[in-house]
């Protein structure tokens, strides 16, 4: 007797796949549809787990875009500070995927949207799209639309050049401004702004709603690079907290679950994309772990290291960077005195403090 | 009497031939001086109140500029950096890849997206170059000081280049003259002064800016605070030097630390 499973492969039976398999590299579990080659051209958007894929990229030798590259000087812990090497725009964390459809709307329109000027307690500015890039606040308002002007052009410039967009989806949960319909990734008022309850207005896409914008971002990708692939995963970190009333655990298995299902639904029926499965990588019970921090949102190196592993294995790449460190960035090298000046610069000393 | 303890490279010499030329200037100042050439303080330890080499290269430096391989440091009142790569040129490195907002160049670009440098903001270019000389020798020992120590530890840097540095090799190479002509100058002497400032303040020293006298158009040194020239060690000959300052310039600095320890003159 014959029937659909007799002809299966192992990865499709839980036994082979996952009960008797090496549940640490998992070799069976991610079949890339895009291929990524040291020469493929890759930007990465999303939440706080697609710096981890750049990092990884990198590190691997791909080509790893990056709009805006900070001043070379500037130590690598600053350049993180200020946004910048942690996605290839310097567009800060793009949780949701509306955030990412309205970027690239406003980028089409190529005028920032002058309500992107917040103001913080200390009276300083900021662009309420990107908070957390400018952590010092920026002198005026003239200044936040320079600078929102300049990084929707360079990211332009950027997505003109991408045969790959990563993007991981973070949350469902937003806050949007009820007149414009624009969302913010942080609720105004915390991060600078000031929070209006008649204004503002709390929301929780669907998976109807995700893959409506996940076509959008795929459609205005197309305009800026025919033929440009998108690459989705969804972060396994939980939400640090959520508005829709739940419980904070409730919530956060219902906005992966949409996430995750909204990404299925999206590849399944959009040519030229595809899923890789961090989410499950960390959070399946059968995936081993526990690979969270003590805080048990947090990702630990591991689990990243692990993730990535998994994901550069499949994709036929080589780490030749640590993928859990920080990221590479200018050392301070020192410059001496100038070589005409050393003899000299010792002689003097040398007459002025022999003893 | 206030013990200071002055610690530096080849640009302390003005401050010593300051005091040297004037000793009654500075009562209440008890002042020593101790030199080393590049990096090398960094092979140093505090160890039970004294400053000790941990390499024989720190060992034969102290012994060659101060006559002996330990220096005690622990009855010092207070200590003060000076020199040791701390200078105006690292902003003029940042200047080369980045812009600002605050400076008048980038009004004149009509595609700042087309700009082959990055357009930062203002604090980040301060963050950025305060987390940069945080690595330098003079920052390192100053970090280093105030945490043995717990005495006031202040920060003197490098003067800007002579004046006629403008016409060499080295300011054409930090582009010191298109900023002069394009008006950035005191933009990049603030951004300088402010990174110093955060970069000090952070390792619980304090950063004294150069005298404003001795300032010609933001980012260069007047000639008369300048030694301007020296004698080549090797063939004798008469050399110019955009580097080191003089004994006036020492003066001006000597006073700004007399004051800083409530000694003024």
């Amino acid at each position: 007797m014959t029937h659909p499973y007799a002809d299966l492969p192992p990865r499709a039976f839980w036994r082979s796949a996952v009960a008797e398999a090496d549940r640490l590299h998992f070799p069976d579990l991610y079949h890339p549809g895009i291929a990524i080659r040291p020469d493929t051209s890759v930007a990465t958007a999303g939440s706080c787990f697609a710096q981890h894929i750049a990092r990884a990229l990198r590190g691997a030798g791909c080509s790893v875009l990056d709009a805006e590259p900070p001043p070379r000087a500037m130590p690598a812990d600053v350049a993180a500070a200020f946004g910048y090497r942690l996605f290839s725009g310097r567009y800060g964390n793009i949780y949701t995927a509306r955030q990412l459809r309205q970027l690239l709307d406003e980028i089409i329109a190529g005028e920032p949207d002058p309500a992107c000027v917040w103001t913080r307690e200390d009276g300083r500015y900021l662009d309420a799209f990107r908070p957390t890039v400018e952590p010092e606040g920026l002198d005026s308002a003239d200044e936040v639309l320079l600078h929102r002007a300049y990084h929707l052009e360079r990211t332009s410039r950027m997505l003109q050049q991408t045969d790959v967009l990563i993007f991981t989806l973070g949350l469902t949960e937003a806050w949007e401004d009820a007149a414009t319909g624009r969302v913010y990734p942080v609720c105004p008022g915390v991060a600078g702004g000031q929070f209006d309850p008649g204004r503002h207005r709390f929301v929780n896409f669907r998976v109807g709603q995700v893959v409506q914008d996940l076509g959008h971002i795929h459609a205005a990708l197309q305009r800026f690079r025919a033929g440009m692939q998108m690459l989705l995963t969804v972060s396994p970190v939980p939400l640090t907290a959520t508005a829709s009333g739940d419980h904070v655990l409730t919530a956060t298995s219902g906005s992966k679950a949409v996430l995750r299902a909204a990404a299925g639904e999206f590849v399944a029926d959009t040519p030229g994309t595809d899923y890789f499965p961090s989410f499950e990588l960390v959070t399946n019970p059968a995936a081993g772990g526990p690979w969270f921090d003590a805080n048990l949102r947090s990702v630990s190196a591991a689990g990243v290291a692990r993730v990535m592993d998994v994901f550069l294995t499949a994709q036929g790449l080589t780490t030749t960077a640590p993928i859990a460190g920080p990221a590479a960035g200018a050392e301070p090298v020192e410059d001496e005195e100038d070589a005409a000046d050393a003899l000299i610069c010792d002689e003097l000393l040398l007459e002025a403090f022999r003893k | 009497m206030t013990r200071l303890c002055l610690i530096g490279n080849s640009h302390l010499i003005a401050l010593q031939e300051a005091l040297q030329a004037e000793p009654a200037r500075w009562p209440g100042l008890d002042c020593t001086f101790h030199g080393f050439r590049g990096r090398t303080v960094l092979n140093t330890r505090v160890q039970d109140g004294v400053l000790v080499p941990t390499t024989d290269g720190a060992r034969d430096q102290m012994q060659r500029y101060s006559g002996q391989a330990r220096l005690e440091v622990a009855g010092q009142d207070a200590f003060a950096v000076v020199g040791l790569n701390l200078k105006l040129l690292h902003v003029m490195t940042f200047w080369k890849d980045a812009r600002w907002h605050a400076l008048p160049s980038i009004r004149q670009v009509p595609d700042l997206a087309a700009l082959p440098h990055a357009l930062i903001s203002r604090m980040a270019a301060i963050a950025g170059l305060a987390g940069f000389v945080a690595g330098l020798t003079g920052m390192v020992l100053a970090s280093r000081l105030a945490a043995a120590l717990g005495k006031p530890v202040y920060v003197i840097g490098q003067p800007r280049l002579h004046r006629a540095a403008l016409w060499g090799d080295q300011a054409a190479y930090f582009g010191l003259g298109r900023a002069i002509v394009n008006g950035d100058g005191p933009a990049l002497a603030a951004v300088h002064d402010a990174a110093m400032h955060r970069a000090a303040a952070r390792v619980g020293a304090i950063y004294l800016p150069q005298p404003g006298t001795t300032i010609h158009d933001h980012l260069l040194s007047r000639p008369r605070f300048m030694l301007g020239q020296v004698t080549d060690p090797a063939s004798g000959r008469i050399r110019p030097d955009h580097t080191h300052p003089n004994a006036r310039f020492g003066r001006l600095v000597l006073d700004q630390l007399a004051r800083q320890v409530g000694v003024a003159p």
